[in-house]
Formats: structure tokens, sequence, C-alpha cells
């Protein structure tokens, strides 16, 4: 197929985008909305979410896409992820909309996450840590 | 700082509209811990597992795996009908290294359009002031960010899915253990984040 590395560029950029002018990628936002100090961002997810049901609902047939599996990692990892995001502010697309934004510490938590990733591969060679698809 | 963020609706649509529109032109479900992991291919997730073969334990369903996605084969009596969908690419779903890269790339660049959008600029960006209350402004910060970015890496590997994959993809589609999982980080980082108060303050 021709040209098919160009199809993620409008997601991706309206990615980047959105979660830039939400705020999500903004400590205080995101700090706030943990807190339910400010519900804002917490509704725009739960809008998203709903809206996405709906969307995927109405294209099952033309969307045809793995299911994800639940293993006995799912759980901790996401425990692990939660820790990690509440303390940094930052979830993997956020490091990248900060470094695009100019915040040079950001580089410093985009290192901590490719050290993560690159230890759960060690680990999944190892001893045989479960993954799944996407 | 910026506060003139969008409103809540404006931003569920965008987001939706991002978690259906990567699909269906990539034919891979949106994730960007998984476009991580892929970049620099220490992932299961790629060439090396699908070629070699060798254990097939559980990274055995990866996205990269031929029989995902039937519409890309002869076809046959499956439900998708006769006419193979569009939205099936001929990689049967493996995203290529390229396109991964473009669509990182684009986040990042969409991120930084968004703070010139914002009023911000390059010199006055930095991080917000809530977290240098709360780690200081020393070599401290950097610790946390690396030890942080640490557990975010090792934790949306080891559940498959970040705000991105599960959160919207994965809850959007009603997969179960996406909905745990996505309840599960919300939750500890609720719970850790009323720590963080209580503690460090």
């Amino acid at each position: 197929m021709k040209c098919a590395w160009i199809k993620p560029l409008f997601p991706g950029l309206l990615l980047g985008f959105t979660v830039g002018r939400l705020g999500f990628a903004d400590f205080n936002e995101l700090h706030r909305m943990l807190l339910f100090r400010d519900l804002r961002l917490l509704l725009a997810f739960a809008f998203a979410v709903s809206l996405s049901i709906l969307l995927f609902a109405i294209l099952r047939r033309r969307l045809t896409l793995e299911p994800v599996r639940f293993h006995k990692g799912t759980i901790p990892g996401a425990a692990l992820f939660g820790f990690g995001w509440a303390v940094t502010g930052v979830c993997p697309g956020v490091a990248l909309i900060q470094i695009g934004q100019g915040i040079w510490l950001a580089l410093v938590t985009l290192a901590g996450i490719f050290a993560g990733i690159w230890i759960h591969a060690r680990l999944k060679k190892r001893f045989g840590l479960p993954v799944s698809g996407c | 700082m910026t506060t003139n963020y969008w409103t809540w609706w404006e931003g569920g649509l965008a987001l939706a509209t991002v978690a259906i529109a990567f699909p269906l032109l990539t034919g891979n479900p949106l994730g960007v811990s998984g476009a991580l992991a892929r970049l620099l291919r220490w992932d299961a997730e790629g060439r090396d597992e699908a070629s070699g073969g060798g254990n097939s334990s559980v990274g055995g369903a990866s996205c990269g795996e031929v029989p995902a996605t039937p519409s890309a084969s002869s076809g046959g009596e499956d439900g998708c009908g006769s006419n193979p969908s569009p939205t099936a690419s001929t990689q049967s779903g493996d995203i290529s290294r390229v396109a991964n890269l473009i669509f990182l790339l684009a986040v990042l660049v969409g991120g930084g359009l968004a703070g010139w959008a914002g009023g911000q600029t390059w010199k006055n960006a930095r991080l917000a002031p809530e977290f240098h209350r709360l780690f200081g402004n020393g070599i401290s910060t950097v610790l946390v960010l690396f030890g942080g970015g640490l557990l975010v890496g090792f934790g949306t590997r080891l559940s498959g899915g970040c705000t991105s994959g599960h959160g919207l993809s994965g809850c959007g589609r009603l997969q179960p253990a996406s909905l745990i999982a996505t309840a599960v980080f919300f939750g500890v980082a609720i719970g850790v984040s009323f720590l963080l108060e209580r503690v460090l303050t």
C-alpha cells in the first residue's frame, strides 16, 4: 500500500493538539483533576469514551480490531502506571507533547519511560512476563 | 501558564475523533505506549517475533500476527462479507516502523502547536508550578521524573496499554481488560495524588 506511512499523521497531530489544548499535559490541571478539585478533564475523558463507545458500535462491522487480552499483568501494570502518572503528570503521549511544547525536563521523563520499556522487555524474555497486544 | 483551555465537550469530541480515526486509517487500535515500544522494537510486536515464532507463549496474540484480521486473507465465509474492508491494511494490521515514527512525531508536533495556540512560547515553557511545589526544584525533580517515567514505561507495557490504548481505545470498544485497567490506573493515580498532598505539603 502506497503512502501508508502518512495515515497516522492526522490522528497523531490531532491527539497531540487536543491533549495539549485540553490541559491534559499540564501537571496543574491533571493534579487538580485527580484531587477532584476540577472535573473538566474528567468530564472530557468520560465524554470521549462515551462517544467512542457509540462510534465503535456503529462502525463495528467495518472495524475488526483485535480484542484486548486480560492477563495477570494487566492490573499490576495499570497500578504501577497510575503511580507514575500521578507523580509525573505524564502518560506516554504527554511526554512527547511536553517536549513539543519546549519543556526540556520532559526529556528526563521520556528517558525514564524508555528505560521502563527496556526493563520490561528484558524481564519478559527472562521470566516470560505477560504482554498483550497493542 | 495558560488557562484558556478547551471545554470538556470540545476536548471529548476531538479525543473520540482520534480514537476512531486512527484505526479507520491504519487498521490498528490507538495506543501511544505500544507505539513507543515498537519504535525501538524492544517489544514482542515486531517482525522479530513474527518471523522467529520460537516461543508461542503469552506474546502470541500481538498485533502483527496474521490470523488477527480475517479480512486481509481470502475473505472466506467470515462475517465481514465478500468485500474486504478498505480499512484493513495489506500488512494485516501491523503498522510499519515509518508510520509508527510519523505517528509519534505527529503527537509531539501537535503538542507543540497546542502550546503555541495557547499562547506559550518555547522560552517560557516549563513544568507546572504545582509540580515544583510538591517536589522542589533541584535534582529531586530529575529523580522524580525519571523514576516516575520508569513506572509509566514498565507499567504500561506490563498492562498492555496506557491512557490512549486502554483508556480511550479499549474502553471505547468496551474491552473488559481495558475497563479494569483504566479503573485501576485512575484509582491508583487518585489515591497517590491525595497521598502526595498529605505527605509532601
